[in-house]
């Protein structure tokens, strides 16, 4: 059948020769084409307008590549370096998941950049007047962006306590606290500074707490036990921070604090 | 149609920014005519839902501005704004037709049709960043076009445009204000003379003026300085307190 409607269409397209249009441009000027197409396409009715939904999914497409590229790589090479010839030759589980957490503070700087774009370019201010607003523009971000790393890190854990022989509490507290303490300076420094240079305030920060997991992963095994004891606390105590700025910093967002010398 | 605002104030630590303004504004272009650091700014930051006043209201046609129906129907352009560093002008118009809720087919048509409106057609695959001031503060006016607002609030929106463009900017507004309400600040006198159906003074936060340029009896400008001229106001000051001491 469908062999039969190819044939027929290969003659008719032999047989008929479609005429050269006639005055195209100037119906495509004309006020006629111009009202129904406003009627069909532009009018409240005809378009009303993204749903939630489709704005998360327009804004998925504004977040940088390169933090998509910077979950996905942490996880690949997690995945690489947890094989067992790697294994074999040596590497200590405590320096392994030392330097992995050294690593997350980075990855929650990416997602903190993302949601602190619009402050930092200048771009706040034409946001606020939108239908979505700033507060969705932030929200959707870091949700997006959040998003991916809590998926990354949750699957990381169940493998690493199988790869590496690491209890789960220690595994999440290692993953998640650098994550969430990060994201808690981050916010905070945010909250008090809204210019460009404040994503370099924030890399510090991030370097900070990626050298802390540095040092305690050196520490000696007393140190490391007593670490692993608090792990799951200090979670819920970041976890916590973490809710408190990021609730603070969309408030903050909702209405601009002007320096009054600048404005009025 | 008409915006309606409240008692509207707003008070920066021992500075009085905007001092009780009320105003209801019908179809039509409304300048906002003031010097810097009059408020202006703040007062078009307040009637766009950016700045919370400390007290007022501002709604248009019932809807208060803290509702999502009256951002919808809002178009805004401030006085200064950034842009992300990668974007054309194209990129600029779609991500704001996004946030304003555009579909994406409307939302290229749309901005293709005010690229051309403000003579960007051609440039709109240009980096952002490779533009002039003109050009920027016109890509500026066309955001705010985009869903068609029936309010639109201009804050200093001809800085930066030479000549031709001005023109060019006053046929446009003309044309939009004949249904909606317009409201455009500035400190020039004769961008607001020229496009203006009414002429709004603002001085210390406080409406000292409200009424057509023809009520000025045809020379604003001088009407303008008249109002600003601080040495005018203490020579008043003073011939007021002597009056006084006569009566006394």
């Amino acid at each position: 059948m469908k062999k039969n409607d190819l044939h027929l269409q290969e003659e008719l397209l032999r047989i008929y020769r479609i005429p050269p249009s006639r005055e195209k441009t100037a119906f495509f000027r004309s006020r006629r084409w111009r009202s129904a197409y406003e009627k069909a396409f532009l009018s409240p009715e005809a378009a009303p307008g993204i749903s939630f939904p489709e704005f998360l999914r327009i804004q998925a497409g504004y977040i940088r590549l390169r933090n998509w590229f910077f979950s996905l790589g942490l996880f690949l090479a997690v995945l690489l370096f947890s094989a067992e010839n790697i294994r074999a030759a040596g590497i200590d589980s405590r320096q392994f998941l030392g330097a992995l957490s050294a690593c997350i503070p980075y990855l929650a700087l990416t997602t903190i950049a993302e949601g602190s774009r619009s402050a930092r370019f200048g771009m706040d201010e034409l946001e606020m007047h939108t239908r979505f607003s700033i507060h969705s523009v932030i929200c959707a971000r870091l949700f997006l962006a959040g998003a991916l790393n809590l998926i990354v890190l949750t699957a990381l854990i169940p493998f690493l306590c199988t790869a590496w022989g690491t209890g789960p509490a220690v595994t999440s507290g290692i993953l998640l606290a650098p994550y969430l303490l990060t994201c808690t300076l981050d916010l905070m420094i945010l909250r008090r500074s809204r210019n460009r240079n404040s994503i370099t305030l924030c890399a510090a920060a991030g370097t900070g707490v990626s050298a802390g997991c540095l040092v305690l992963s050196a520490a000696g095994p007393a140190v490391y036990g007593v670490l692993s004891h608090a792990a799951l606390p200090a979670v819920f105590l970041l976890g916590a921070a973490a809710a408190l700025e990021l609730r603070k910093y969309l408030r903050q967002s909702e209405e601009s604090i002007w320096n009054y010398t600048s404005t009025v | 149609m008409e915006l309606y605002i409240d008692r509207l104030t707003k008070q920066y630590k021992n500075k009085i920014a905007v001092d009780r303004v009320s105003l209801r504004l019908g179809s039509g272009v409304h300048g906002l005519l003031g010097a810097n650091g009059a408020g202006k700014t703040t007062l078009m930051r307040m009637i766009c839902g950016i700045l919370r006043p400390d007290s007022g209201t501002v709604s248009f046609d019932g809807m208060d501005v803290s509702q999502e129906d009256y951002r919808a129907i809002l178009g805004y352009l401030p006085q200064d704004f950034g842009y992300y560093p990668d974007f054309t002008g194209m990129d600029f118009l779609m991500y704001m037709a996004s946030l304003k809720g555009l579909r994406k087919k409307d939302a290229r048509y749309r901005s293709r049709e005010l690229l051309s409106l403000v003579g960007l057609e051609g440039r709109e695959k240009n980096r952002i960043k490779t533009y002039s001031g003109g050009m920027k503060q016109r890509l500026g006016i066309a955001q705010a076009l985009l869903n068609r607002p029936k309010l639109l609030v201009l804050d200093e929106p001809t800085a930066g445009l030479d000549p031709k463009e001005r023109v060019r900017f006053r046929d446009l507004i003309d044309r939009i204000g004949r249904e909606n309400v317009v409201l455009l600040s500035t400190h020039i006198v004769s961008d607001v003379e020229q496009i203006a159906d009414r002429i709004l003074m603002i001085r210390d936060g406080r409406l000292i003026f409200d009424g057509s340029a023809d009520e000025v009896r045809g020379n604003l400008e001088e009407f303008y300085l008249e109002q600003f001229d601080e040495r005018r106001d203490d020579i008043e000051e003073k011939r007021n307190g002597e009056d006084e001491m006569h009566h006394v």
